[in-house]
């Protein structure tokens, strides 16, 4: 529970509600606050990796609407929303003001728990019955964003604002050394911030933006030796020593500052054709310092030593600039057709190099003899440039009957250069190279009016001359069609079919992937006061590719496969003074990893005057894996909330 | 903290000059609707469409003309915007899509979804700022229901009101597939806008932004896999890329210490932990 939110939120909210007709003619004002309990049994970490609610307060609902036509000399329009905090795992504040012509004014934050720790995820003793995996965290990121806009819908109207992005928090890591893995804790703070000013023109006809921002980042991890961790995960004895470790430290500090530039211009060219331009240009350049400490009984064949302490110290530095250039233009051919014409053009280089000083302590040759403390030092340098060029083109065709359609395509290049440092080299070959890649796509579609209904039919296939890496296909094809009719006066149908069918059929890569989705959505609503609503949604995926076991080196097959089936039911109900929301689900896998997913809600609401009412909500989840029954968990939500309207 | 404050503090600063110049508007003339129309005009009253006063647009400014109409008081010699027609009313105004500058039109109207499908002018405005019918995320499912239904999954983001929904990631303003993400300044896709510390640039990278993106390894809508990841086991998603059976792909294959036959060492990320990029280890362990 995060007081300082909860009671900020409410503040605010308190302030509002004392005084509603301080600001003017037209406000209005919801607010729906509540306290809930969640009681979950089973696997709780899992039930926080997925949903997270908890005990508290939580505010389901605050909306603020001011508009003073006749203006305050401060602001005639105010917007206010708030929703979240407390029990909920998200929470959001948004403000948006603004005074006639004179200025615009957006404020944003958002804050979010981040809880993972997974059963089955970088667990090596998951066999031993041992969960949760060694890699959890439990983190919060907070986003503010704020920008000002002064004399908007002038010719020009400078802009200025701040974003800032926090994520912070501990969690469980593993550091991989001296023959063995680590658990480690640390404690981990990143922040994102950009300053940016800038200019809104409209000059005639054309309208634009130019921005001038600064962003920057800096992460900072402490990270140390989990309790009793120190026996490492490996129980491998090399050559007549078990590796452990006493003690590790690790501090680590990362500086990222990037100048971007954006520039966007639409505007007519002549009566038929719109333009639209834009250009993006961001320099980053990247520091890292970084100090590892190691105590303990340790191996290296690095070194072919053993050793019993380490100081590693790496600095690095990268320079990554990028540009991205957009030009589009909407032609207007007639009455009946009109040509979007698009050019992209993205351009990244990246050019990295680290120097790691390497100081082992108290170092033994595998024969036994003493060698002191050995210091190493090794410079990797890495670089990269890649260039994406996308052409594209759509023709779009009035009706005709009760037809439109849509037909056109794409080319896009990809032009990836990567240089790989002797020195960085684990396994030689394959992790550089000059790769060039160039994707061919076609689509058509149409689409019918059938009167109160509408349907859609969308073809598209694409086919490459080369791959850069295996998964990439050398075919693809998909086919959506979507139906939307009403029938029979209370009824309304929903379908979608859709198949995607990838492959790159070479003998030497063999790779396949099909997937075929099936969705119906009904909805009846026999009375203004009444509806249901049904879904049903089935969807399978499967993907086949061969590899080489690298124990073995033999061929194998990788083979992934995903049914999914969802079935969907709700009613809503509002009778008087009464109303009523409730509705199952079942999401079942019988794929590679099986499990049931199944959600239960109900809300009811009871009107208790004209501006005041009170809801009722029950809640409850229920997951299952058929092979690892120590994922699952079952959870119940019960909350009560009280809405006032003003 | 210091710098927001800062920042705010300046930014404040402006405003409070800028009102000093603040400028008084004419009055409207849409008295003569509201006479008879008065709980539409009551309605927009509580929208921003309702600071007739400021300037903003009159009942006149999308209905046309009204005279012919308040003389005969025949509904149909009054334009009622809707469809194409509706979404050139809208365009008078709000001709420019700044947001998204991959596209020039709006796939959505192309496949004629327009501007009053999703937006409502008189109706449940005074409930959403962009005059939504509903809220975003359900307004989108009436129609995208296949992806819907994706985030009733165990793992992947949670449609979250406001906070999280399907114009987060989506501007439904521009083209189809990938031109409907939503760019940052910088020309990157929605994940890092979050995901800020995924961003780099990293010396050592990996997948992102050199032969791939993050959904070549995460399912954004839902997945059946932890980490919302495309497959269920993380050595299986490594070694469909690090197994160079084919000659000159990118990807180098694991040396055979990977004793991958025993489900201990099938967790490639317990030791390359840095999966998502690293400063200090080409091998991604740190």
């Amino acid at each position: 529970m995060h007081k300082r939110h909860m009671i900020g939120c409410l503040v605010l909210v308190l302030a509002v509600l004392v005084s509603p007709q301080a600001f003017g003619q037209s406000t209005t004002m919801d607010l729906e606050i509540g306290y809930q309990v969640v009681d979950v049994t089973g696997n709780e970490d899992m039930y926080r990796t997925q949903l997270n609610q908890d005990d508290g307060f939580v505010i389901r609902d605050f909306s603020l609407r001011v508009l003073n036509p006749e203006g305050t000399k401060l602001f005639d329009r105010l917007t206010i929303d708030a929703s979240g905090f407390g029990g909920n795992p998200y929470g959001h504040l948004r403000l948006d003001t603004g005074l006639g012509d004179t200025y615009r004014l957006h404020l944003n934050f958002n804050r979010f728990e981040s809880f993972s720790a997974l059963p089955a995820y970088a667990n090596p003793f998951l066999e031993n019955g041992i969960v949760p995996g060694q890699h959890t965290w439990e983190r919060d990121r907070e986003t503010i964003s704020f920008e000002v806009e002064l004399m908007p819908g002038k010719k020009f109207s400078p802009i200025f604002g701040y974003i800032r992005n926090q994520y912070d928090g501990p969690r469980q890591t593993t550091f991989y050394e001296g023959q063995d893995e680590f658990r480690l804790r640390s404690d981990l703070e990143e922040t994102e911030e950009e300053y940016y000013v800038g200019v809104n023109f409209a000059l005639g006809k054309f309208a634009g933006t130019l921005i001038q921002g600064w962003r920057s980042f800096e992460g900072t991890e402490h990270a140390e030796l989990a309790a009793g961790a120190g026996s490492g995960n490996n129980d491998y004895v090399y050559l007549g020593v078990d590796p452990t470790a006493t003690s590790i430290s690790r501090v680590s500090r990362t500086e990222v500052d990037t100048p971007v530039t954006t520039f966007r211009l639409t505007g007519p060219l002549g009566d038929r054709v719109r333009m639209k331009a834009s250009y993006v240009r961001a320099d980053a350049e990247s520091d890292t310092v970084l100090a590892d400490m190691l105590s303990g009984s340790l191996v290296s064949y690095r070194i072919y030593r053993f050793f019993e302490g380490l100081t590693d110290t790496v600095v690095s530095n990268t320079d990554n600039p990028s540009w991205r250039g957009d030009l589009s233009f909407a032609v207007d051919l007639g009455e009946k057709v009109s040509l979007d014409l698009g050019y992209t053009s993205r351009h990244r280089e990246l050019t990295g190099w680290s120097l790691v000083s390497s100081l082992y302590l108290d170092t033994m040759t595998f024969g036994g003899i003493d060698t002191g403390d050995i210091l190493t030092l090794a410079e990797m340098n890495n670089s990269m440039e890649r260039d994406d060029d996308v052409l594209d083109l759509r023709l779009n065709f009035g009706k005709v009957g009760i037809f439109r359609f849509w037909a056109g395509g794409s080319i896009t290049s990809t032009d990836l250069d990567l240089t790989e440092d002797v020195a960085e080299i684990v396994v030689q070959t394959h992790q550089s190279g000059q790769f060039d890649r160039e994707v061919s796509k076609y689509f058509f579609g149409t689409s019918a009016d059938l009167g109160k209904g509408k349907f859609m039919v969308d073809w598209q296939t694409e086919s490459t001359d080369d791959i850069i890496v295996r998964t990439n296909f050398t075919d693809r094809d998909r086919l959506r069609f979507r139906l939307q009719m009403p029938f029979l006066k209370y009824f309304e149908v929903l379908g979608t079919v859709e198949t995607i069918s990838s492959d790159n059929s070479s003998t030497d890569v063999g790779y396949e992937a099909d997937t075929d989705h099936y969705a119906v959505d009904l909805g009846i609503t026999p009375s203004d006061f009444l509806s249901f609503h049904l879904t049903w949604d089935s969807y399978e995926t499967e993907s086949t590719i061969p590899f080489r076991d690298p124990y073995t080196f033999d061929l194998s097959t990788s083979l992934f496969n995903d049914e999914g089936t969802l079935l969907e039911g709700s009613v809503d109900l509002h009778s008087g003074r009464f109303g009523l929301r409730a509705g199952y689900s079942t999401f079942e896998n019988d794929g590679s990893l099986l499990l049931e997913f199944d959600r239960i809600f109900a809300r009811c609401t009871l009107e208790l005057s004209s501006q005041i009412s009170a809801a009722l909500e029950v809640e409850t989840y229920d997951y299952s894996e058929d092979f690892l029954s120590a994922a699952d968990f079952e959870s119940e939500r019960y909350g009560l909330f009280f809405r006032f309207h003003y | 903290m210091k710098d927001l404050i800062r920042c705010i503090s300046v930014a404040a600063l402006l405003v409070l000059v800028a009102v000093g110049f603040a400028w008084a508007g004419d009055g409207g003339d849409d008295e003569a609707c509201m006479a008879c129309h008065e709980d539409l005009a009551g309605a927009l009253a509580k929208t921003v469409h309702g600071l007739t006063l400021r300037g903003t647009p009159g009942c006149q400014d999308c209905h046309g003309d009204g005279t012919a109409h308040m003389e005969e008081g025949d509904p149909s010699l009054i334009s009622i915007p809707a469809g194409k027609d509706g979404q050139s009313a809208c365009l008078t105004c709000h001709d420019t899509n700044m947001l998204n500058a991959t596209g020039v039109t709006s796939v959505h109207a192309e496949a004629e979804i327009f501007c009053m499908d999703c937006h409502s002018i008189h109706g449940a405005a005074a409930e959403s700022t962009s005059l939504l019918g509903m809220c975003a995320d359900k307004l989108c499912s009436t129609c995208h229901i296949a992806e819907a239904s994706s985030f009733r999954k165990p793992y992947g983001h949670r449609l979250e009101g406001d906070v999280m929904n399907c114009v987060s990631c989506h501007n439904p303003h521009t083209g189809a597939g990938a031109k409907s993400l939503v760019l940052d300044r910088s020309g990157q896709g929605p994940c890092v806008t979050c995901h800020a510390e995924k961003r780099g640039p990293f010396t050592y990278p990996h997948v992102g932004d050199t032969a791939g993106d993050c959904m070549s390894c995460h399912e954004a809508h839902g997945s059946t896999s932890p980490m919302a990841l495309t497959r269920s086991r993380v050595d299986q998603l490594c070694l469909e890329c690090h197994s160079p059976i084919t000659a000159g792909t990118l990807g180098s294959m694991p040396p055979s210490i990977h004793e991958l036959s025993n489900p201990r060492y099938r967790n490639c990320t317990v030791c390359h932990v840095a999966i998502h990029g690293s400063n200090t280890s080409p091998t991604l362990f740190r």
